[in-house]
């Protein structure tokens, strides 16, 4: 019996002490964050392609269930194009929760009204990153993050994708209109690879040029995306916004000026972070836009990425000139007089309760509200009189001078044409024959014309290499044509009946070459015509536009809104001519 | 030799002297958990006021008469400025609770406090304007680990946060209610618009040699921040004035305690005195000089008391941390002072030293002879020491309550005078009741009495009446503070505060909405804040109930006429006071009064006395029109009364989300408080129950142990024929007399002790009217009488009825 009690004692100690010590060896679990994130970023690009076709189930189809799919070829490029954004992603600092919570709001019905809309514009855009809550940093890691990698190694995504496309096709199940979709794809993706062989020619260079920039590029984007939240269109308008709902509803004068001032901060701190690498962003920016300008890349991300770029290239030049005029607008939009702020009384007064524009353009108390803004942002107090007006007003035109010195007087190419560029747009309806200087009007807006439909040529083409439909055809024979006779001075009935690359790099070369001399003709007439207004302008037509911001706001009607108002409108037709140099 | 003598001693009583030793340790714990309670609420209280603003100086923060947001340009070229650390600080709901999130700007997350990180990384903050720092507390509540995210909203507008760090609940994370989010400003503006960096609150650090004071006057010499309040970050009268009323009860129980810890080793002294007595006879008979025999119990009480001192000193820590988890909070830190371990440590000694040495001195001076038969002739001092301290007991009464100003110190005095003269005088009252009841015919009773009447030792009838009197004090204590707190908190139910308001909120017809709310009976504006006057002796911390509306809204007890104080009060100037001020400083009708408030000084005149226990009294009604022109200040706080508190909380804060209100029920918004000073009052309880059980249990151990010293008249009786059931009865009728003449007197000590304790807490600048309440002391008297009574039956005397001793007589 006491052996029989001895030996349960023994196996209970046992098996007592091996749950112990099984429990005790089991190892603590540790979050693997890599991992973790691994898992985030599969899920992320599974769903994003998911959501983009009911037929694509996964990011990873087999060649023969995609010889399966009528829109095969969509299908391989949505998935290359994905892997490389989720790359982008992963390698981004965006917290691995983050990835997770966009995966889930593109799943979300919200995110699929947006992802899924006919026309994804730039309002889109935004709403898209406001809502999965992107912030300022997260865009420009992830807009820099998109570049670095493209230039790096964009010529991957085509080059899989024709392995792909050519391993589909030749299955044997393929349908005739898998086949059709596959052959599309496969040329737009041939052009494309072409296209980053002839644009991306200094890759090395071009990436150490971004790295070394890396800072002011991210500043630049950042600074681009804050101003998009803060004056975009769509469904954010933060800058009316906040101050008509929310916390700040019914904003004090105090607190609008709070607003304004956190505003103007963004331009004030881009150059703080831009201070020392100027040289370096223009030049990191300029390899880019180079790039861009040969590049042939359909609407998308990719394309998103380098027009913000290209748009706010001269972001870093004029910033710092911004800077000046914005510190000098400061001390007029937010000057204090006792408890209230006449800037914004005298524009809050005129825009009537709830500050919004809108409802009827014409209205005269909207007039004098944007002309006392004109004068606050060119630092100017449309109450002041005598020395101090004239002091003001000068200060101010010496800051326009140097923006505009800045913008149009430093020698490049792009410096000169929006000299060119404005210049044509003041004399765009004047008379054939008129002369800005030594040029005749017709030949500078000639000019700029043809700089615009440069870029419609350029598009065009890339449309038709993608899909050489009639439409397309048309677009580039008219775009060619209009070319042409800038080039020829003649009017060109037909350019070609089919386009290859040779032809198109010849127009190109043509065109550019003939931009270039008229370039060189036009600017110094127009540079001196464009001086000539600030000084015109500084003299005569600001003081219009100060009459105008002293009228009283007239009282509002029953049903909100002040009629035109004759007196003001005479006003503004010689604040108008004052500005332009002409009559409207 | 006469330390091996002591040993012996020791260990021949082995329970005796773990006893003594036990006692001992319990009182030194208890002396240092007194000394030291106060200071760890102080502490306590310190971090928790000073959680937002940390080690700043100075705090700017917005109000109903300023902006909702400001930039901080130019603040750091104020004189005296050194440091300066804007905020924004956003009241958002996560899963419909708030939470405060708390913007700064890169870089300054920690310069008003340090976060003491327990997982993630402080610097991933800078990493991205959406990332936080949560607490442990908030972590475990809500399940969020490093990487999880927070979906804020703030009325239309929902932001969403990532956790990169959790840290210790202290500093920022200390308040849990609502808990705190820490995070970079332009991350939390997301709530309001953009990515911007405005700010509503602003810290200031000032250099070192400069004035707080003369900082804030330039600070709001600042056009930008003449609207805002702007005051010193740390209220340290509130802070002293808040430890006062939590420390006091403490601070008196456990004196009471103490005191009994004390009597306990006097009583087990005393218990073993008769034994003690021969001991010494039987040295002397040996031999041993007074001197050797002294030094015998001078070593073993030496011993016995070192041992309980440095047991205690082990304990106290432990000690301490029960009962501040069981009043305050078991996140509470604190130092153990090695200056106080060693004070307590100390008293506990010498106390005991003392309480043991007294009786066996008194012995030593007694002859051989007089120690063996135990006998004692009456000193004229023994007669008369009573009598003089029953006189000077009821003089020192009578001065507490007639003089002006009697009342605080010398009403502590009379709590121990008191309590000394009833132990002093019971004796003679228990003898003279025995007399009168000796002439009763019916022979038990007759019997009892006369035994009674005989007696010369009435060690057991003190400690009986004292410990009866201070257990009726402390459950009188805990039943009335208890009675009052719930009183106070009931006050508090059906109401709700909604703070952070602005000055759009008095324009924008909020107030109106509120109104119209379900269930919501009235809803006004006023500035709920602390202010300090001056006039009471010190500085005096006060809850400044800032509108005249207040009167509509508190039921408050009249002592000025109602009329004259509502239309009194609506003129510039004056202020309503509560009947404490009155009894406290002499504060009354008519009188002028300095009233301070966020830095902000002014004169006031007394119009109207009141009386309510809100706050117990600590607060003064000023109106609003007052407020304004005289401190410049506007509602800070619309008050709102409703059926449903919590409901209506909710809907206010789920109405009026983006206006970043902060809407909660006023018990929530005082919970600590409220559960502290609970835990206070039922630590008071908890208290006195423990004594008065321990009160029975050594009275029980006391009159078994002393049962030898009546052996003798029992056999007698019993030889005399006497049954034992009728010397059992003879024996509770003599306990019953006992326990009946300690009820009595307890009673009436009871009485004059409560208005001297009531008095004495005016020393914290407490004022409570007095307050009695018969039924508790009458009970708790009653079950101890009852109690002793039965000690005969319960400790089964009837057993030790014999006959066979009568050999050794």
């Amino acid at each position: 019996m006491k052996d029989k009690l001895a030996k349960i004692i023994i196996c209970f100690i046992l098996v007592a002490t091996l749950v112990v010590t099984l429990v005790a060896c089991e190892p603590d679990v540790e979050p693997d964050p890599a991992k973790e994130r691994k898992e985030v970023v599969d899920v992320f690009t599974n769903t994003f392609v998911k959501s983009l076709d009911t037929l694509w189930t996964n990011v990873t189809m087999s060649a023969d269930e995609m010889a399966n799919l009528p829109n095969a070829g969509d299908y391989i490029l949505a998935v290359e194009m994905t892997k490389f954004y989720a790359d982008v992603i992963d390698k981004s600092p965006l917290q691995t929760e983050k990835i997770n919570n966009i995966t889930k709001y593109i799943a979300s019905d919200e995110g699929q009204k947006i992802f899924k809309a006919e026309e994804f514009d730039g309002n889109l855009v935004f709403e898209f990153m406001s809502g999965v809550g992107l912030t300022a940093t997260d865009v420009e890691s992830l807009v820099y993050g998109g570049l670095y990698k493209f230039i790096e190694s964009g010529d991957t995504i085509y080059s899989n994708a024709i392995a792909l496309i050519n391993q589909v096709k030749s299955k044997a199940g393929a349908s005739a209109q898998t086949r059709q979709n596959l052959d599309e794809v496969l040329q737009e993706m041939q052009v494309g690879a072409q296209s980053f062989e002839n644009a991306v020619v200094d890759r090395q260079n071009t990436l150490k040029a971004l790295k070394d920039a890396e800072s002011g590029v991210k500043t630049i984007v950042s600074f681009a995306y804050n101003n998009a939240m803060l004056f975009g269109n769509g469904t954010n308008k933060n800058l009316i916004t906040a101050l008509q709902t929310g916390m700040l509803q019914d904003a004090s004068q105090g607190e609008m000026a709070t607003y304004l001032s956190s505003v103007l901060d963004y331009i004030e701190d881009a150059v703080a972070d831009l201070e020392g690498q100027v040289d370096e962003v223009v030049d990191a920016l300029d390899k880019v836009s180079n790039i861009y300008d040969k590049l042939v890349v359909g609407s998308g991300v990719i394309s998103d990425v380098f027009t913000v770029i290209e748009q706010n290239k001269v972001l870093p030049k004029i910033l710092p000139a911004l800077e000046d005029i914005v510190s000098n607008a400061r001390g007029v939009a937010l000057k204090k007089n006792g408890n209230e702020y006449p800037f914004i009384s005298g524009v809050t007064t005129c825009l009537g309760e709830g500050y919004a524009i809108e409802g009827d353009d014409d209205s005269a108390n909207e007039i004098v509200a944007y002309a006392r803004m004109f004068l606050a942002l060119a630092g100017v107090e449309y109450t002041a009189t005598g020395d101090t007006l004239s002091s003001q007003i000068a200060v101010a035109k010496s800051l326009v001078q140097d923006l505009v010195e800045v913008l149009a007087g430093d020698g490049t190419r792009d410096s000169k044409m929006n000299a060119i560029s404005v210049v044509a747009l003041l004399y765009v309806d004047s008379p054939s024959g008129t002369m800005i200087g030594d040029v005749e009007v017709l030949r500078v807006v000639e000019l700029y014309t043809a700089d615009l439909i440069y870029d419609v040529f350029k598009k065009a083409y890339l449309e038709y290499s993608v899909n050489q439909s009639l439409e397309s055809a048309n677009a580039v024979q008219n775009s060619a044509r209009i070319l042409m006779r800038f080039v020829t001075g003649e009017e060109v009935s037909s350019v070609a009946t089919t386009f290859n690359q040779q032809w198109y790099e010849n127009i190109c070369a043509q065109f550019e070459t003939k931009r270039a001399s008229e370039i060189e003709a036009c600017y110094p007439s127009a540079k001196a015509d464009l001086d000539k207004r600030v000084d015109t302008f500084f003299e005569d037509g600001i003081y219009a536009l100060i009459d105008i911001a002293n009228m009283t706001p007239v009282a509002l009607d029953d049903e909100g809104y002040v009629a035109f108002d004759e007196e003001v409108d005479k006003l503004y037709q010689e604040a108008l001519t004052a500005i332009l140099g002409r009559e409207n | 030799m006469t330390f091996k003598l002591a040993l012996k001693n020791i260990s021949s009583k082995p329970w005796r002297a773990v006893a003594t030793i036990f006692v001992v340790a319990v009182a030194v714990s208890l002396i240092f958990a007194m000394l030291s309670f106060s200071d760890a609420v102080y502490d306590y209280l310190f971090q928790v006021e000073t959680a937002g603003a940390g080690i700043s100086d100075i705090t700017i923060k917005t109000n109903s008469t300023s902006d909702r947001i400001f930039g901080a340009d130019g603040i750091e070229n104020i004189e005296g400025v050194d440091t300066v650390v804007p905020t924004l600080n956003l009241f958002g709901l996560y899963k419909d609770d708030y939470l405060s999130l708390r913007g700064f700007n890169k870089g300054d997350y920690q310069k008003l406090s340090q976060m003491e990180v327990v997982d993630g990384d402080i610097d991933a903050l800078d990493q991205n304007t959406d990332n936080v720092v949560i607490g442990e507390s908030m972590a475990k509540a809500y399940e969020l680990s490093v990487g999880s995210s927070l979906e804020i909203e703030m009325g239309e507008r929902k932001v969403t946060f990532y956790v990169v760090a959790i840290a210790e609940d202290s500093g920022h994370f200390l308040a849990s209610s609502p808990y705190t989010v820490i995070g970079n400003v332009k991350g939390v503006s997301r709530l309001i618009f953009g990515e911007q960096a405005v700010y509503n609150e602003i810290y200031i650090m000032v250099k070192d040699d400069v004035k707080v004071e003369d900082v804030i006057d330039k600070i709001l010499a600042v056009e930008t921040y003449s609207q805002m309040t702007v005051s010193a970050s740390q209220d340290v009268e509130y802070i002293q004035n808040h430890t006062d009323s939590m420390s006091a009860p403490v601070v008196i129980a456990g004196l009471g305690v103490y005191v009994l810890a004390m009597a306990f080793v006097v009583l087990i002294a005393f218990t073993s005195l008769t034994e003690r007595k021969k001991f010494v006879a039987k040295l002397t008979v040996v031999g041993a000089t007074k001197t050797q025999i002294l030094f015998t119990f001078l070593w073993e009480v030496l011993i016995l008391a070192f041992g309980g001192a440095v047991i205690g000193s082990i304990l106290a820590s432990g000690v301490f941390a029960l009962l501040l988890k069981l009043t305050l909070s078991s996140t509470v830190a604190f130092s153990v002072s090695v200056l106080k371990l060693f004070l307590s440590s100390s008293i506990g000694f010498i106390t005991a030293v003392l309480a043991v040495m007294i009786p066996i001195v008194t012995a030593l001076k007694s002859t051989v002879r007089a120690n063996e038969n135990e006998k004692k002739s009456k000193s004229v001092v023994a007669v008369a020491l009573p009598i003089a301290l029953v006189l000077v007991a009821i003089v020192s009464v009578i001065v507490e309550h007639t003089a002006k100003g009697g009342k605080g110190a010398m009403s502590m005095v009379n709590l121990v005078l008191v309590l000394l003269a009833v132990v002093v005088a019971v004796p003679t009252v228990l003898r003279l009741v025995a007399i009168l009841l000796s002439k009763v015919q019916k022979s038990v009773v007759q019997l009892s009495a006369k035994t009674v009447a005989r007696e010369r030792r009435h060690t057991r009838l003190q400690i009986l009446t004292a410990g009866m009197t201070v257990a009726m004090l402390m459950f009188m204590a805990w039943s009335v503070t208890t009675d009052i707190f719930t009183g106070y908190l009931k006050e508090f139910e059906d109401k709700v505060f909604v703070t952070n308001i602005t000055s759009s909120t008095l324009e924008n017809g909020d107030i109106d909405g509120i109104l119209q709310m379900e269930g919501v009976k009235n809803a006004i504006p006023m500035v709920w804040k602390q202010g300090s006057i001056v006039e009471t002796g010190k500085s005096q911390n006060v809850n400044v109930l800032g509108s005249e509306n207040t009167l509509d809204i508190v039921d408050f007890e009249y002592i000025t006429e109602e009329n004259t104080i509502r239309e009194k009060l609506l003129e510039n100037g004056n202020v309503v006071i509560d009947k404490a001020y009155q009894e406290l400083y002499k504060i009354n009708v008519g009188d002028k009064i300095t009233l301070d408030i966020d830095g902000k000084s002014a004169t006031l005149t007394v119009c109207g006395i009141v009386s309510h226990n809100l706050f117990n009294g600590n607060y003064a009604v000023v109106s609003l029109g007052t407020l304004k022109d005289m401190y410049g200040m506007g509602a800070d706080t619309i008050l709102v009364v409703a059926d449903d508190a919590s409901k209506t909380a909710d809907a206010i804060r789920s109405q009026y989300a983006e206006r970043n209100y902060y809407s909660i029920e006023a018990l929530t918004m005082y919970r600590w408080d409220a559960e502290s000073l609970g835990s206070v009052f039922d630590l008071v309880g908890t208290l006195a129950f423990v004594m008065a059980v321990l009160v029975y249990m050594v009275l029980v151990a006391g009159a078994v142990a002393s049962r030898p010293s009546g052996e003798k008249t029992r056999t007698a009786f019993l030889s005399a024929g006497m049954s034992k059931n009728t010397l059992l009865g003879g024996e509770v009728i003599e306990y019953a007399l006992t326990g009946f003449v300690a009820f009595v007197v307890s009673f009436g000590a009871s009485a004059l002790m409560t208005a001297s304790l009531i008095g004495a807490l005016r020393i914290f600048g407490l004022y409570f009217d007095f307050m009695y309440s018969a039924g508790t002391v009458a009970i708790v008297g009653a079950v101890l009488t009852v109690g002793y009574a039965l000690i005969p039956l319960l400790a089964g005397f009837k057993k030790g009825y014999s006959l066979k001793k009568q050999s050794t007589f």
